[in-house]
């Protein structure tokens, strides 16, 4: 029992979801848990969490992106825009275009030590001025059958999105614990100083975060143009903040070194079901800001909180070694290597 | 990697217990409307909460519903397109006799209402219609047309300029549909009264009232004989007004569309020239009629347009409870 309650306790972001999904179970009974709404929720669920999975890459590197949102937008107006070359196409250019901008980035970040935070709120007002003059400040629509299956379609009861993005969080899952460049990212995050002694390649680690995160930011844009069928000026405004606090209910840090894409993938969830719980109980937007404010300000000092206790006890039970801090964790999750 | 099986096993376990008590079909536990109960299910995915037209526009639906055995469930996306088109899917799920939309952008709620459509729901676009292509989802559009408020302008124009003079126009969103129509209804205006005002400059302040206040003092730095300015909606007309006044040029008249408050108090006041007022109320009055049409099986028409009235200091007292 006490083993399944510890297994629990580390999951704040597993245990935020299914409290607040049965909290909303029993006070709105089948409003909440009907096919229709539970389908819906997992569609919009489905479609930002390839963006949320990026920031959280990007967190644990020890960075954060704000301009996720602009990248997101401009992805979505590309595959629409460039349709009239095929849908393959379009879809490439959107990518391509993400790994771009995640590029800038990580340089920005990387060689010309830039702050991140500064640096990427430069790209967002970049690549947000680009897609309005793409647009031409209003929305474009979907030309190609079928484009819609993709971010609108379902196979059965189930948004064929949810099973783009489950996968797509699987694989990040597996990037992250079992390959070497998973491992260094976590080092780069926990103590990069630390992380270059023993060998990291820090820089090209940080700009490999940003490219991929740019590129997930584009796969929700995809996702979202293919539900929309179409693309509108106001796609991924204010989803910067959003994404940073599902990332770090998550389990990941401002500071790095901790987090991973299962854990953003139900912070996520727990947002979006909070958002549509406070829907159907008809609760304004106002209201709705200022608690998914409350949310994140409540698991992060309770995280904080455990992983305190956890350090403390640590230190007492197992004397350190040199090696212990070289040697990555097999166990990302509990912050980096000590500064020595 | 064994307590993170543990736990995942026991967060299934607790989710398929939830679901366990969930319905398969939405209609199962509700009201049903299809089983024709006399309760008027309609709902309501408006833009924004904080515009004035929708407070007007709910104020109507409100004061409507009274009047028959209506439910009006209300939602507000807070002018995000993904929110509406999410709300609208929500909306659908819960199977109500109508559901009316204001859209956020004309393209983006389309594959939702058509999914929509096609479960069985009627559907009416209110103040905002969707595109083109989109239109053979709805029933009918209740709005005002932006040709008619344009037009009334363009009179107004005509006759307080006494047919000549510049005028210059503060647009909104370049390319959207009311701005372009608003635009074409005051040049047609002028064209029928034989008018020889010019338009010496067009100039977007996309609907805010702090840029229209910095483009028109722009446009009357550059042309020093504008002698009215036509602010697209009223917030840009009232921050025309003030850039007028900044500049202490007198004799300018500026002109606006809505009927808000301030506008009306302004015009009252003798500084706001005129304004178009939209009845936004009436149109939230006619969707519901609308809606009662629908449900009891009555042909609606394609488009129910609200009528537009021109109003000056002269008519201002007429006018005024209606200004919102």
């Amino acid at each position: 029992m006490k083993s399944i309650l510890s297994a629990l306790g580390h999951q704040t972001a597993l245990l935020t979801f299914l409290g607040l999904f049965l909290t909303f179970a029993i006070f709105l009974g089948s409003d909440f848990t009907s096919l229709g709404n539970l389908s819906n929720v997992t569609r919009t669920l489905a479609i930002t969490a390839p963006l949320v999975m990026g920031q959280a890459i990007v967190l644990i590197s020890g960075g954060i992106d704000i301009s996720v949102g602009a990248t997101m937008a401009m992805a979505a107006a590309l595959s629409i825009g460039l349709q009239h070359y095929g849908a393959v196409v379009s879809v490439g250019a959107a990518i391509a275009f993400g790994a771009l901008v995640g590029a800038a980035n990580g340089l920005l970040v990387a060689k010309a030590k830039i702050v991140a935070f500064i640096a990427t709120v430069g790209t967002m007002s970049i690549v947000r001025g680009m897609m309005l003059v793409y647009t031409d400040e209003g929305s474009i629509s979907n030309t190609v059958p079928g484009f819609g299956f993709w971010g609108g379609g379902s196979v059965g009861p189930i948004p064929v999105p949810f099973i783009l993005s489950v996968s797509l969080m699987l694989v990040l899952w597996w990037l992250l614990r079992y390959f070497k460049i998973g491992r260094e990212m976590y080092a780069v995050g926990g103590n990069k100083e630390t992380a270059y002694l023993a060998g990291v390649a820090v820089e090209r680690v940080q700009v490999t975060a940003f490219v991929w995160c740019g590129m997930l930011a584009s796969v929700s844009g995809v996702l979202l143009a293919s539900r929309l069928e179409s693309a509108t000026p106001q796609i991924g405004v204010n989803l910067e903040l959003f994404s940073i606090a599902a990332a770090v209910i998550g389990g990941a840090s401002i500071l790095g070194g901790r987090g991973g894409a299962v854990g953003a993938f139900f912070g996520l969830a727990a947002l979006v079901i909070l958002t549509n719980g406070m829907n159907l109980l008809g609760i304004t937007t106002y209201y709705q800001l200022a608690t998914n404010a409350v949310l994140l300000i409540v698991v992060v000092v309770l995280d904080a909180l455990r992983s305190n206790r956890a350090k403390r006890q640590s230190l007492r039970l197992s004397p350190r070694t040199v090696e212990d801090e070289l040697t990555p964790k097999r166990e990302p999750g509990l912050g980096g290597p000590h500064p020595l | 990697m064994q307590r993170q099986v543990k736990a995942a096993t026991l967060a299934a376990l607790m989710v398929t217990v939830a679901l366990a008590g969930c319905t398969q079909s939405p209609a199962d536990d509700q009201p049903d409307a299809s089983t024709g109960s006399e309760v008027l299910t309609m709902c309501v995915v408006h833009n924004f909460a904080d515009s004035v037209s929708v407070t007007a526009m709910v104020k109507g639906m409100n004061a409507e519903a009274s009047h028959y055995d209506a439910e009006i469930t209300y939602f507000d996306p807070a002018n995000d397109p993904q929110k509406q088109a999410s709300m609208i899917a929500d909306c659908a799920s819960r199977q109500p006799d109508v559901l009316v939309v204001n859209a956020v952008d004309p393209e983006a709620v389309i594959p939702d209402m058509k999914r929509a459509s096609e479960a069985g729901i009627k559907i009416l676009t209110i103040n905002a219609d969707v595109a083109e292509d989109g239109q053979q989802y709805r029933m009918s559009f209740i709005g005002s047309d932006s040709f008619t408020q344009g037009y009334a302008v363009g009179s107004m124009i005509a006759e307080g300029l006494n047919n000549e003079g510049n005028l210059a126009i503060v647009g909104g969103n370049p390319g959207q549909t009311d701005s372009v129509n608003r635009t074409e209804g005051v040049k047609a205006a002028l064209a029928d009264n034989n008018s020889k005002i010019k338009i010496v400059a067009e100039q977007s302040a996309n609907w805010s009232q702090d840029k229209a206040l910095t483009v028109t003092t722009d446009l009357l730095t550059r042309f020093p004989d504008i002698d009215a300015v036509f602010g697209q909606d009223d917030p840009m007309a009232m921050g025309a007004l003030l850039a007028v006044k900044n500049s202490g040029k007198t004799g300018i008249k500026v002109y606006g569309v809505n009927g808000n408050k301030e506008a009306c108090a302004s015009i009252k006041d003798g500084e706001l020239a005129g304004t178009a007022l939209q009845m936004s109320e009436l149109l939230g009055v006619s969707a519901v009629r609308a809606a009662f049409d629908l449900k009891v099986g009555r042909l609606v028409p394609d488009k129910i347009l609200a009528p537009t009235a021109a109003v000056t200091m002269d008519n201002i007292t007429k006018w005024e409870p209606q200004c919102w």
